[in-house]
Order: structure tokens, then C-alpha cells, then sequence
């Protein structure tokens, strides 16, 4: 019986010995002998939209942006990517994070890992966005923002996040152009500023430049959200008795601060609103009073970018508005991803990112782009945002919105000084 | 004019009355006397309709009331002067008497009310446009009778006018009371000063511990030994 | 830098506005919880909606936010009314009623703020008269802003005579003092609880039309108006007509100097500051009793 029994253990033995080695010596053939990657169908962009909840109208229109970029792509066969010696279609994934940063990291996470996703793109604002963009970074996973203008996520630098918008800080560079080109030159500056970080940022890098330029702040002001009334602000500002009057401020509160302004019958010589009156609603509301008026925009339809044409009729044809730059970025982002992929000849995340950092001023409908780090005004390192973007000055006449600054790319004269308020 | 029947009253699950019948007729000065905590202001809150009762019910002119709130039963014509008197403080002395003629019967004569009541109660018209709540408690007192006869009851209902008073104002309230019976209104007047009370009362009732102990002409209790050891120390 | 005559001039007329302005929703807010004894914290989003109904009715239909401030004052009595019947009256008597309505009248301003976000967007919206400041002397006024302060303290005295002479006015201060005692004379309180949230409602709604011709309209308003009308009552006392008079000056004035004088940056700071002083020499608030 106890011989018996001692064979069958053995051979119990032998058995699950013979299992495992086979096991092991068949996953070790299977890694080494792994065939070439599964024949790749698609190249996947991942993005995450708000396509509800409070920023689901950009949301939507950065949507509209991005699909014109992938049907044009497709219809030209797609990329070519050495790598697969094919050009390859583009296919886009995208969720809707609704308009909330937990959701959308969870989205992002969820590209990466499930939907195996070759590149990011990044999700509307600078919250958001600020939210994702470690995971890209955690995975080693491209991520190319284009709708976050905030200085604090190139500040991180991450290796393998980049931004496409003018970040805040570099909006000063245009407001420096601007008053350098006017004639005769203002010497004094009155700057008002929400205090909220985004506008903090611009008006901050603003006064700096200017300041270095030679003009002289006789005002400044950071004001707390919850300012319903203006008037004291202004009669302050008044006082100061500046030539040129800048405020960084909601579109609410521009159309209080125009109001009020008319009230006290402060009538500088240029009056520059940052979001506003680059509302048309706002032209509509002030009419002969918002003329000369100055306000800014990431992007402009009047462009002379190649491919702004195009773009621009292609999108009233189909959406019924004129494109902002919530659908031009993100068309011009695809038109760079493009590019990157061919250089590159990989899907590969290293290879895609060396790729963009070797590109220089590659076209897209917002102007050329180069990818490049910068030190801001204020004296922070900024990694990898695009050197060659730029925050448009815009000046009111005849109703419309028109380019200012940079003069390069303008095709009017600037008014100045404003005409003031009429009688 | 006021029948209540078989009456139960309890906070929670804590009887207050139990099976308490009263009436009052037509001219009537009734008064209920019993010690502190008998029941008595429970028992006024349920007839004004502050207070539902758990069974039984109460009659006025022959309507059923109990159920209806308060604010109905004062359009009735059954007006409580509450304990502590429930003038409103931040009114002034006119105002109190203006409002307290809400009831569309009462508004209708509310000037000749008014002229009345400063005749029973001239320091009232001293103090006309002085705030309630500025009144000494004596005339916090007048005032509070003035309002409830403000409203034209057809039975005013008195919760111890007496209570806080200074003897020389007790008197003096106890007179005006004698005043208005003569004057024909009808009262139910609830008292700790049982002796004054039980003296210008037509009949009374005792109340201990929620229920009627004992009930007769005023006259015939102020006779009875036991209570008169008990609620009049004699 | 010291600021001359006529800006001190300018400076002063210019908080009287905005503090008149204050008064009126402060004087609506406080009617509510002077006879309700809770906060409606849905106060601003109701004055936002009345700036809403003028702002469309403006630009729809052309008409003016003086004529429109009649129909604003109606839609807010009906969601006045509505607020009463579902959101205070069942929690009546309650022992945490207070408590219970902020919260229920806080979510009440999320929901209307939300609403109208959805509905209308955070778009820039309001009413431009287009008409030339008043300028007296030297000093320059706007005129929506002066017609606007103007109204806001007729209406105030209306209300205030409403209150002190007639009958009803009475009756709400009495059930203000004791529901109890007032039912007793035969006031049904629900009644005029019902009155009095509808008055305050409708007041919010006047103060909104007059608003949307001087700032701008958003549905942030609701919330930045609704902590401003809180802070006021507060500080003036709960409840007390003479509290959101002073209160509402007050915050004006400290609003307007404190911005000329030390900068918009201090203003949350300025609020948190007169609140606490004021509050810890008087509890109740300047007017306020108990
Ligand atoms: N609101 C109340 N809740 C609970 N118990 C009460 C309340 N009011 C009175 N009581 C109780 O009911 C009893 C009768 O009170 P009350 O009617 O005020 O007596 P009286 O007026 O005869 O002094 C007392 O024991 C008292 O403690
Ligand atoms: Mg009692």
C-alpha cells in the first residue's frame, strides 16, 4: 500500500513539473518569437470634451474643429507613417467629461489604459487641463493642449505636455507692440485687473513690459470677484488722469466698466477691454461708443495664415457662425499632430515628442508653430509651449472686430487717439 | 353659550385634561380657580383653538369650534386675553388696539370701541402712542382687557388678568371686571386669587390636576371648607 | 493723493445710489424673515431673475425696465408665492425651521442660478438706455443709477408707510412679534406670511429691473447680490425696517469709500470688517432687537 501510494505522488509530481516547464518554455518562445505589432488599422487620438455642463458651448465647438481636421485627413488617405510603410486613418475617441476636472482625469486614464490611444489632445481651460495633464506625464502619453492659457502648466514642466495656446504671459507682448507703433506715444497707463489667476497673469507680464518699455503705471488695481459696481474704481482711475486705460476683465464686467466709464466721463485716449467688446453682442449694445475700442482674441478669421480661407468658409458653410479660436486651435492642432507623425515615422511617445521639439514653424491656420521653452515675464520657466503664438489686438471700427497687433498681420490703421464718448 | 364636553387635552403623551366639561350662558361671569399647573391655561388655549382636543367637544351658540383655528374662533366672537397678557411689544398702545378690531364686526364700530375703551382706561390715552412693550405691568394689563374688547366678544375669555400686579392694580382690574359684567358681557375668568374671583363670579368651577372637582355658584365655594382651607387659607 | 471737493461730492452721491439700491433688496429680504423669522437665501437669485424678465423684455419687445419692473415684481410674487407654499410653510413650527428653510432657500439659489445658467448662459447681457449721465455741478451721475436709487427709495417708503399705517402693515408686524398672539386677534399668519414672501419676492424683482439697467446682468448676480442682501440684514439688525435702511447705507458707503480710499482689492475684506466691529459691540445688528 505505502509503495503504492509513494508511485502516484511521484508521478503527481512529475506531471505538474512537466506542466509548468512547458508553460514557461512556450511564454518565453511566445515573447521572443512576438510577431510584428498587430497589423495597426488606425492611428487614435484621445481627447476629453466638455460637451455639457458649463463649457459645453466651446466644448462643442472645439468638437466641430477637430472633426473638420479628421475628415480632411482621412480624405487625403490619412498619415503616412514609416513605421507601418502605409499612411494610416485617423481615428478620433473622445468622451464628455462634463465640464468637470475629476471626470475628465478619470477620462484620460481610461484613453491611455483601455482605449490604448497613440496621442492626447487636451481638454477645454486651463482647470482641466491642469487636472490631466499629470496624467499624460504619468504615462509617458503625448498630450498636445490647445485650449489652456494659464502660465502654471508649462511652469510644471512636464516632459510630455505641450501647449499650443499663447499662454497669459505672453499677451503682454502684443500690448507692448501696441503701444509702441502709436502715434504720438502715450507716456502714462491705468491697469485694472480681476484678480483671478488667469487675468492676474496677463495684466501682471502686461505692467512689467510695459513698465521696461518706458511707460509709466499711474493706476493699477486687482479687483476680487464680487465688484458689481465700478464707479469708484473708475473715478480713481480717473483721477490718475492716464492716456491709456487697460483692463483685464470678464465680459460683464467690461460692459459695467464702459457704462460707467461714460457716466464719469473718463475718456482716456485708448481704452483696452480684454474680454468684451471682442463680444459682437457688446458692438451691438454700445454701437458708435465701442468704436476704437481695443479687446483681444487667441485667433481671428481674417487671418493671413494659409489655410484660413478655407477653413474659415468651410466652417460657416457647415456650422452656420464664424469659427473662434476654440475650433481653429484645435484644427491647428491636428495640422501639427500631422506633421510630428510623418517626422517621427512612429506612433511611439518618445519618438512622437522628439519629433515635436525638432519641428520649426510649421504652418497651421493659427500662424507658425515651434515648440520651444521660455522664461515669462515674471521670470518663471515655461517647458514646451509654442513660441510662435500670439494674443491678437483688436480694435473696433465700423462695427467690427478687426486685427491691430500684431501689424504684420493687420490690414487697417489703428485709431488713435479714441474719439472719446459722444455728446 | 359656550358648552365644553368631556374635554381631553394632552402635550405629547402627557394628559393635561382629562373629561372636563364647562359652560358658560348668555351674560355669565364663570370663573375657573384651581392651583398652578391644574390645567387652567390648557384648558382656555383648547377653547381658543390653540390647543386640539385629543376627545370631547366644545360648542359656541351652538357651532361646533373645536378643530377650527384660532384665528376663526376670534371671528366667532370667543376672545382670548391670553396669559402674559400677548400685547405686542414693538406696537404702539393705538396700534394694539387699532389691530386687535381685525374681525369685519369689530372693525365696523372699531372708533366708538375705541372711544370706550379709553374711558374705562384713560391712562390708555395717555399712553396712546406710547410702545406697548414701554408700559408698566398694570397697564400692560389694562391694555391687553382693552384689546379683547377691542374684538366685540361675545364671550371674553380672561387668563388670570391678575397675576404680577401690584394689590392696588389688582383691585382696580378686579373693579373694571365687575364693570364690564354689568355692562352685560359674558366671561370666563380664570384666577389664582380665587377668594376675589369666586366673589364676583355667577357660578365657578375648580379644577385640580385636569379635571372639574368641584363645581357651583361662587358663592357656595367660597362656603366649602375644603376649599376654602386649600385655595383660600382660611 | 487727496482727492478734490468735487470727487468727495461725486463719491457721496455715488454711494447714496448704490446704497439705496442695497436698501431696497435689503428691505425685501428682511420683510420676508421679519414675519417668516427665516432668511431666504434665494433672495439675489430672485432679484437676478428680475433682472432676467426686464433684460428680455427689453430686448425682445423694447420695453423699458421702468415699465417691465411691474411685470418682474409679478412673476417674482408667483415664485414668491411658490417658495412659500412648498419650500417655508411645511417646515413651519419645526423645531429647526431656521435652519431648515436657509438650507432649502439656499438650494432653491442654486437651482435658479443653475437654471438660468443653463437656460441663458453666462453670456454678457444687459440693458443699455444709452441715455447721457446728469451732470449737476461738477459732478457727473448716471441716470439709470439715479432714477434706479430714486425708485429704490420711494419704494422703500411705500413700504415703510404700508407697514407703520395701514392695517395690514399691523397685522405683519404683529405676527413678526408672536404668530401666536397675533392669531388670537385673528390674524391667519399663513396669510400673511404668504403676503409678506410674495411683497419681499416682488421687491426683489423691482430691485432686479432697476439693477439691470446699471450693472450688468449674469447669473452670478444671484449669488454675489444674495451674500450682499444677507451681510446687510445682518448687520442691521433681522427683521428690523430701520436695519436694512442703515445697513444698506452702510455697505454703500463702505463699498464706495472703501474702494476710492483703499483700493477694490480690500472690499471682501471691508465687508468681513464692518460685519465683525459692528456685530461684536451689537450682536443683533445695529437695529435689530431681542
Ligand atoms: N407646552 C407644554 N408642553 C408640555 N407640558 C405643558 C405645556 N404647557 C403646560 N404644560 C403642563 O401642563 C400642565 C398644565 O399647565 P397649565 O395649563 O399652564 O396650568 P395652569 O394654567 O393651571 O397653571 C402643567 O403640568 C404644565 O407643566
Ligand atoms: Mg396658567
Amino acid at each position: 500500500m505505502s509503495y503504492k501510494k509513494g508511485v502516484v505522488k511521484t508521478t503527481y509530481i512529475a506531471i505538474i513539473i512537466a506542466i509548468i516547464v512547458i508553460a514557461a518554455i512556450g511564454g518565453m518562445a511566445y515573447m521572443y518569437m512576438k510577431p510584428a505589432p498587430p497589423a495597426k488599422e488606425s492611428i487614435k487620438v484621445g481627447i476629453s470634451l466638455s460637451l455639457s455642463g458649463g463649457f459645453a458651448a466651446p466644448g462643442q465647438r472645439q468638437l466641430w474643429g477637430l472633426t473638420m481636421w479628421v475628415e480632411e485627413v482621412n480624405e487625403r488617405g490619412g498619415i503616412y507613417v514609416a513605421e507601418y510603410g502605409k499612411k494610416l486613418k485617423v481615428s478620433l475617441i473622445y468622451y464628455d467629461d462634463r465640464s468637470d476636472s475629476a471626470t475628465a482625469t478619470r477620462l484620460y486614464e481610461r484613453l491611455i489604459t483601455e482605449d490604448k490611444v497613440d496621442i492626447l489632445l487636451g481638454p477645454y481651460g486651463s482647470g482641466i487641463t491642469l487636472a490631466t495633464a499629470p496624467i499624460a506625464e504619468k504615462y509617458k502619453v503625448v498630450m498636445l493642449s490647445q485650449m489652456a492659457a494659464a502660465d502654471t502648466i508649462p511652469a510644471k514642466g512636464y516632459d510630455y505636455v505641450f501647449t499650443l495656446l499663447a499662454v497669459a504671459s505672453r499677451f503682454g507682448l502684443s500690448r507692448v507692440e501696441l503701444l509702441d507703433s502709436l502715434s504720438p506715444k502715450p507716456k502714462t497707463f491705468a491697469l485694472l485687473t480681476s484678480n483671478e489667476l488667469y487675468p492676474l497673469t496677463v495684466a501682471r507680464a502686461t505692467k512689467t513690459l510695459w513698465e521696461k518699455a518706458g511707460y509709466t503705471s499711474v493706476f493699477y488695481e486687482e479687483y476680487p470677484k464680487g465688484v458689481t459696481d465700478f464707479s469708484a474704481i473708475l473715478l480713481r482711475a480717473k483721477a490718475a488722469d492716464p492716456e491709456v486705460f487697460y483692463a483685464v476683465c470678464y465680459p460683464a464686467d467690461a460692459f459695467v466698466i464702459m457704462r460707467q466709464m461714460k457716466d464719469i466721463k473718463f475718456a482716456p485716449k485708448l481704452i483696452f477691454l480684454d474680454d468684451g467688446p471682442n463680444d459682437p453682442k457688446f458692438v451691438e449694445v454700445f454701437g458708435k461708443e465701442a468704436e476704437g475700442v481695443f479687446t483681444q482674441m487667441s485667433w481671428h478669421w481674417e487671418l493671413p495664415f494659409p489655410g484660413v480661407k478655407e477653413f474659415v468658409e468651410k466652417f460657416k458653410a457647415r456650422y452656420n457662425e464664424l469659427p473662434r479660436h476654440w475650433s481653429a486651435y484645435p484644427y491647428a492642432a491636428g495640422q501639427f499632430i500631422e506633421k510630428a507623425i510623418e517626422k517621427a515615422g512612429s506612433l511611439d511617445s518618445a519618438k512622437l515628442r522628439a519629433a515635436f521639439l525638432e519641428l520649426k514653424d510649421v504652418p497651421t491656420i493659427v500662424g507658425p508653430v515651434t515648440f520651444g521653452d521660455w522664461t515669462n515675464p515674471m521670470g518663471e520657466k515655461l517647458k514646451q509651449i509654442n513660441l510662435g503664438a500670439i494674443n491678437f489686438g483688436l480694435q473696433i471700427q465700423k462695427g467690427e472686430m478687426r486685427v491691430a497687433i500684431p501689424r504684420k498681420y493687420s490690414s487697417v490703421d489703428i485709431i488713435y487717439p479714441w474719439p472719446g464718448w459722444a455728446s | 353659550m359656550l358648552q365644553v364636553s368631556e374635554v381631553d387635552v394632552s402635550y405629547g403623551h402627557f394628559q393635561v385634561l382629562s373629561g372636563v366639561s364647562l359652560q358658560v350662558r348668555d351674560k355669565e361671569l364663570v370663573t375657573v380657580i384651581g392651583s398652578n399647573g391644574a390645567g387652567k391655561t390648557t384648558l382656555l388655549s383648547t377653547i381658543a383653538g390653540l390647543l386640539p382636543p385629543k376627545r370631547g367637544e366644545i360648542r359656541f351658540m351652538g357651532k361646533r369650534i373645536d378643530g377650527i383655528p384660532p384665528y376663526k374662533v376670534v371671528e366667532e366672537g370667543l376672545v382670548l386675553v391670553p396669559e402674559g397678557r400677548g400685547n405686542f411689544s414693538r406696537l404702539t398702545v393705538l396700534e394694539n388696539l387699532e389691530l386687535s378690531a381685525y374681525t369685519r364686526r369689530a372693525k365696523e364700530r372699531k372708533d366708538e370701541t375705541i372711544e370706550e375703551v379709553f374711558n374705562l382706561f384713560p391712562i390708555l390715552r395717555e399712553r396712546m402712542h406710547q410702545k406697548a412693550g414701554t408700559l408698566s405691568g398694570g397697564e400692560q394689563q389694562m391694555l391687553a382687557i382693552g384689546r379683547g374688547l377691542m374684538a366685540r366678544p361675545k364671550l371674553l375669555m380672561l387668563d388670570e388678568p391678575s397675576l404680577g400686579l401690584a394689590p392696588k392694580i389688582v383691585l382696580q382690574i378686579f373693579s373694571i371686571l365687575r364693570r364690564l359684567k354689568e355692562e352685560g358681557i359674558t366671561i370666563l375668568l380664570i384666577e389664582q386669587n380665587a377668594h376675589r374671583a369666586l366673589e364676583l363670579a355667577d357660578r365657578a368651577y375648580l379644577l385640580e390636576t385636569g379635571r372639574v372637582a368641584m363645581q357651583g355658584r361662587g358663592e357656595e365655594l367660597l362656603q366649602d371648607p375644603r376649599l376654602r382651607k386649600l385655595y383660600l387659607g382660611i | 493723493m487727496i482727492p478734490s471737493a468735487d470727487t468727495i461730492l461725486q463719491l457721496i452721491v455715488q454711494a447714496l445710489l448704490l446704497g439705496s439700491i442695497y436698501v431696497l433688496m435689503a428691505v425685501g429680504l428682511n420683510v420676508i424673515y421679519g414675519v417668516v423669522k427665516a432668511i431666504n437665501w434665494a433672495h439675489g437669485a430672485f432679484v437676478m431673475l428680475g433682472a432676467y424678465a426686464a433684460y428680455w423684455l427689453y430686448e425682445l419687445y423694447g420695453i423699458s425696465p421702468y415699465a417691465s419692473a411691474v411685470f418682474s415684481a409679478i412673476a417674482l410674487a408667483a415664485i414668491g408665492a411658490f417658495t412659500h407654499e412648498l419650500l417655508m410653510k411645511p417646515f413651519f413650527g419645526m423645531r429647526y425651521f431656521r435652519a431648515i428653510t436657509l438650507v432649502v432657500t439656499y438650494g432653491l439659489a442654486i437651482l435658479l442660478i443653475n437654471i438660468t445658467r443653463y437656460m441663458w448662459t453666462d453670456v454678457l447681457r444687459g440693458v443699455n438706455l444709452g441715455v447721457p449721465p446728469a451732470t449737476i455741478g461738477a459732478i457727473s451721475i448716471s441716470r439709470p443709477f439715479l432714477y434706479g436709487g430714486l425708485v429704490a427709495i420711494a419704494l422703500s417708503i411705500l413700504f415703510y408707510l404700508m407697514l407703520k399705517r395701514t392695517q395690514i402693515g399691523r397685522a405683519a408686524r404683529a405676527v413678526s412679534e408672536s404668530r401666536k398672539h397675533a392669531m388670537l386677534v385673528g390674524i391667519n399668519p399663513n396669510v400673511m406670511s404668504r403676503f409678506m414672501v410674495i411683497s419681499g419676492a416682488a421687491m426683489a424683482g423691482v430691485t432686479g429691473s432697476l439693477i439691470s439697467t446699471i450693472f450688468a446682468v449674469t447669473p452670478e448676480m444671484g449669488s454675489v447680490l444674495g451674500i450682499k442682501a444677507i451681510t446687510i440684514v445682518i448687520l442691521g439688525g433681522l427683521g428690523s425696517y430701520a436695519g436694512a435702511l442703515i445697513g444698506g447705507l452702510m455697505i454703500g458707503f463702505a463699498e464706495a469709500s472703501g474702494t476710492y480710499f483703499l483700493g477694490a482689492r480690500y472690499q471682501p475684506l471691508l465687508y468681513f470688517l464692518t460685519l465683525l466691529i459692528v456685530l461684536s459691540i451689537k450682536p443683533t445688528g445695529i437695529a435689530g432687537e431681542e
